[in-house]
């Protein structure tokens, strides 16, 4: 992801975020791994993305 | 410190008639006060072209602009529609936007990564309410998008109006629209390889004046005078709007073998005739039966002027293909040699404004008057 950060590869980064938040991870890491897949889906202009993005956030209380 | 009350009787003699007028004096010509006043009361606070929609052709292409220290995007949204906002994020104030691009999706702040849709409605405000928490009763998305900045398109020039207290652009460009509605009406296709920008050590208003009127053809553009000759040319006067000149014998000879084609449905009258306009305070247009020109000048300090040159024709065919490439390449190269031809004149110009005893100058009566009607409405917008 680090490699990633300045890449302009939004997809690709909201995907790993996404992939991060799956991992057994305390409720406070995985919505901040959400949180950034959302705002890369958003930046990459994935609708149907960010839409799951969204549901899952409001799920764990980020939105 | 530029006081208005020093320049107050120039401003007033400026605003006399022709006969008695001085031009505008030297302070708006030679000091960043000046300067400063002119982009209070005359960019800022009315209608100004800032950008070209060919600038932001597609869907998502956003422009930032620097208009005289406001920083603005241009942009072009999903349905086609050109917008200006303010170029801050509505969080910290930082730049959105620091070059040229196309926005798939929304518009992401580079510092906190706000986020903002293309209409300009805060879209995302990620870890606003802590960690994870992307929400905050504080901060309403309705309340908290982009600001707009009031903006038109006409000819495809973008003109905002930053003090958003301005006469309804409707009714601004109105005369304008009015002498020209043969063209307002037909589609204008920016020509490939047709844009180029001159960098010019003058002060905005001396580039002006002198695209307003043909006295100096004969002088300093010989070519041109060779087949449009002084007496073949017209004042055009709209006090308070706009002023130039016309010609009655446009019938350019680019090539031996082809020619563009005309926008549909001319009247005569365009057949040789064409007409090149200020538009107060900062656009200078040319328009003729097969193509029209625009110069957005960047005013960038008192004494240095940014042209931005631009061409449109009547179809895609002539603006685009490459069977009319070498006749766009000779249009334009004409034109430029046109303008680089005015460029020893203004900056003269400038230079003359450091004398300490020139008062502004006298105007011929018959040969001035589209500058006076300019030098008249920069004095009023300052005088009031």
């Amino acid at each position: 992801m680090r490699a990633l950060h300045d890449s302009g590869q939004h997809g690709e980064l909201s995907h790993l975020h996404e992939e991060a938040a799956t991992r057994p991870l305390p409720l406070e890491a995985r919505r901040f791994h959400l949180t950034h897949a959302w705002v890369y889906a958003l930046v990459e202009g994935d609708a149907p993305h960010v839409a799951r993005l969204e549901d899952q956030l409001r799920v764990l209380g980020g939105l | 410190m530029l006081d208005i009350r020093d320049i107050a009787q120039g401003l007033r003699s400026a605003m006399g008639p022709i006969e008695e007028a001085n031009g505008l004096p030297s302070p708006l010509y030679t000091s960043a006060e000046g300067f400063e006043l002119e982009r209070k009361q005359l960019f800022h606070a009315g209608w100004t072209c800032i950008a070209y929609g060919k600038d932001v052709p597609h869907p998502g292409d956003a422009k930032p602009v620097s208009f005289l220290g406001a920083p603005l995007l241009v942009l072009r949204d999903r349905d086609g529609a050109v917008r200006v906002y303010e170029n801050v994020c509505r969080h910290r104030g930082m730049i959105l936007v620091d070059a040229p691009r196309n926005f798939g999706g929304v518009i992401r702040c580079p510092y906190h990564s706000w986020c903002y849709s293309l209409d300009g409605k805060l879209r995302a405000t990620p870890h606003v309410g802590g960690p994870g928490i992307n929400r905050h009763d504080s901060i309403n998305p309705d309340e908290t998008g982009l600001t707009p900045v009031r903006a038109a398109i006409w000819m495809d020039c973008i003109f905002v109006d930053v003090s958003g207290t301005a006469p309804a652009f409707d009714d601004w460009i109105a005369p304008l629209a009015a002498r020209w509605a043969d063209f307002t009406d037909k589609p204008l296709y920016p020509g490939a390889g047709s844009s180029f920008t001159l960098d010019v050590h003058c002060n905005w208003k001396l580039a002006i004046e002198n695209y307003c009127e043909s006295y100096h053809l004969p002088w300093v553009h010989p070519g041109l005078n060779s087949y449009s000759k002084l007496e073949d040319h017209y004042h055009i006067e709209a006090p308070g709007a706009f002023s130039g000149q016309g010609t009655v014998v446009y019938n350019p000879k680019l090539s031996d073998t082809q020619s563009f084609p005309n926008f549909a449905d001319l009247p005569a009258k365009w057949d040789t005739g064409a007409e090149y306009v200020s538009l107060f305070p900062n656009l200078m247009l040319g328009i003729h039966r097969d193509h029209m020109f625009a110069i957005r000048l960047d005013p960038i300090s008192h004494e240095r002027t940014i042209e931005n040159v631009d061409i449109w024709y009547a179809s895609e065919e002539a603006a685009t293909s490459d069977a009319y490439a070498e006749l766009r390449a000779t249009n334009a190269a004409m034109w430029k040699d046109i303008f680089i031809e005015d460029i020893s004149v203004v900056e003269g110009m400038q230079k003359g404004r450091h004398a300490t005893n020139f008062d502004g100058g006298r105007f011929s009566a018959v040969m001035d008057s589209p500058t006076h009607v300019f030098h008249a409405w920069v004095a009023q917008r300052l005088h009031g």
